[in-house]
């Protein structure tokens, strides 16, 4: 999987019209210019040559060097990861403290039954409506231009937790708050599922409290719907970070991708894809452990 | 036809969406007549906010940002259905392809879906518009793509539900050929779910479009368009939250309208995928 998305990328960014010379030096670049500026990065090469390079270099960790300003990408990925990481899993933790615990609720409070109905829905409708770029400016002008909360830009110096969590909220709930609707959809539904289900009837007659039923017995059941909404939006979570990022001009990885995109950073361009690429299909295999995890009948198979 | 509408225009929300929605296709029309200004027309007065002059106040270069919301409306709309036409038709052909025929080409269709997939659609419209450039035209392109898959995996599974259906063995019984089989017996009894389908996908290709226009990877300034807009009240947010805050705001609307007449159009076309 991963080997196809880097041939992929690899070769589709070395179509591109004018090639990386033309991109760096200018259209005005003379023929002498771009030919020695080709033998420098070895792209004068032929290609499976560059390829069988490329690859070589990323299974020993090198990345290569940027076209623009020559540094090496391995460290400039390095520095930007964690930052995109910890603002991905503190997306994913909002979007279930939110999702999860309405969802719970809205399930097994019978007696409101409408009003959890609407409640869900109106959440469902603006989680789904509401562009996750427009609720982060909302809440910038809100919370940092005039109630002077949280600083708009930036994630701080990792030897200052206090400041790293204090700019994390709002990229995190910005990020979490879209796919909480899901979450707490498919939790609704799922409980309200399996409270139907005979087991639970039988766990009922044998005089078992509500509680305990509920915990025990419908959650776990329950839980294998939400994991893999939970996967599914984590790698849209990572998609959306490079937005997020951006609008909160927060170091990362995304900020990478679009910086070098500007700058018509080839190298830069395709590793920060590589690295995407490696962390969605990292995400859709911890998913798939989750799920044999709590469903012992996936193991089996 | 007629009866979907009567059915459609009874619901109150439905009904709203597309009022709603017509006054958006009204503006994408005789956008020149509603807006005041030229919406390239650049005045002194920069960054002030809502007022009789200028109701959604005026930008950086103290253009009306009424106006070019107004203006903005026929890049964004225009770019979200495009973007889904685009999508809808070259994937349901691949996913009725796919489904009727099986075989191998069902399983390469498969795989490069299910690769495409794993993808956010924000990413992969980032990578198409590295490999063409930037533009408006280029945005839609990328956003169509995006989609492709999302048609093929619809559509596939819609043909599987109904190749092995009885009337389907009975045409073919008859001696209709293939492609008269596909298009005169599949293709309508999966148009409804498409129509639904594409419904939807219009509100994600509008976001869509923003995000990249955001991002500074679709339409080009000065283009009046919503997501370059709020890139560029980002910019100026120092000054004033206004700038954005408009821009945003029509873009939540529309995306909101598109997604309750979505909505709507399956409960009375597609009861089943509630």
């Amino acid at each position: 999987m991963l080997i196809i998305i880097t041939t992929v990328v690899f070769f589709t960014l070395r179509i591109i019209p004018g090639g990386p010379a033309e991109a760096v030096l200018g259209n005005q670049a003379t023929a002498e210019a771009i030919k020695s500026f080709n033998e420098e990065w070895g792209l004068n090469q032929p290609l499976y040559a560059q390829y069988l390079r490329y690859i070589i270099g990323l299974l020993h960790g090198d990345l290569g060097r940027s076209f623009v300003n020559g540094s090496k990408i391995t460290p400039m990925i390095i520095r930007a990861l964690p930052y995109s990481i910890l603002l991905s899993v503190a997306a994913t933790i909002i979007s279930i403290l939110i999702g999860l615990p309405i969802g719970i609720i809205s399930a097994i409070d019978t007696k409101a039954k409408l009003f959890w109905d609407n409640i869900s829905r109106i959440l469902a409708l603006i989680g789904i409506s509401m562009p996750d770029f427009y609720f982060g400016i909302l809440l910038i002008i809100l919370f940092s231009l005039n109630l002077h909360w949280f600083p708009m830009h930036g994630a701080g110096e990792w030897y200052e937790p206090i400041e790293i969590i204090k700019r994390i909220i709002m990229p995190a709930t910005t990020l979490g708050f879209a796919s909480s609707a899901s979450i707490m959809r498919i939790t609704r539904s799922s409980i309200l599922e399996v409270l139907t289900q005979d087991y639970i009837r039988t766990a009922h007659s044998k005089g078992l409290n509500e509680t305990t039923v509920l915990w025990k017995h419908a959650l776990k059941n329950a839980l294998i719907p939400i994991i893999s909404i939970i996967g599914v939006n984590m790698s849209l979570i990572l998609g959306n970070v490079i937005v997020i990022e951006i609008i909160f001009s927060r170091p990362g990885i995304g900020k990478l991708l679009i910086g070098s995109v500007m700058d018509r950073d080839y190298t830069v361009i395709q590793s920060t894809i590589i690295i995407f690429a490696f962390f969605i299909t990292f995400i859709n295999l911890l998913t798939d452990i989750a799920y044999a995890y709590v469903n012992p009948r996936i193991r089996l198979k | 036809m007629k009866e979907v509408l009567i059915k459609l225009l009874k619901n109150k929300i439905t009904l709203i969406s597309i009022i709603v929605l017509v006054m958006f296709i009204l503006m994408i029309a005789f956008a020149p007549l509603i807006a005041p200004y030229d919406p390239s027309s650049q005045s002194s007065q920069k960054y002030t906010g809502p007022s009789n002059e200028h109701i959604f106040g005026t930008d950086m270069y103290g253009r009306d940002v009424f106006s070019r919301v107004i203006f903005g409306t026929r890049i964004s709309l225009v770019i979200g259905i495009c973007s889904v036409v685009i999508g809808g038709t070259i994937g349901s052909i691949l996913g009725v392809l796919a489904g009727y025929y099986g075989g191998w080409l069902d399983q390469v269709i498969m795989r490069i879906t299910d690769f495409m997939m794993s993808f956010p659609s924000v990413l992969i419209g980032v990578i198409v518009l590295v490999i063409l450039g930037q533009g408006a035209y280029k945005v839609t392109i990328a956003i169509g793509l995006a989609f492709i898959p999302r048609f093929i995996r619809l559509t596939r599974g819609d043909t599987l539900a109904i190749k092995d259906q009885e009337y389907i063995e009975a045409i073919k019984a008859l001696g209709a050929s293939t492609p008269r089989i596909i298009i005169k017996h599949i293709f309508p009894n999966i148009l409804n779910s498409i129509i639904v389908m594409s419904s939807l996908w219009v509100a994600s290709g509008i976001r869509l479009e923003a995000a990249l226009s955001f991002l500074g990877l679709g339409a080009q300034p000065p283009t009046p368009s919503w997501g370059l807009m709020l890139k560029e009240g980002m910019n100026a947010i120092l000054f004033t939250g206004w700038l954005s805050f408009f821009p945003g705001l029509m873009i939540f609307i529309s995306i909101m309208s598109v997604n309750l007449i979505g909505d709507g159009l399956r409960d009375i076309l597609d009861p089943k995928k509630k």
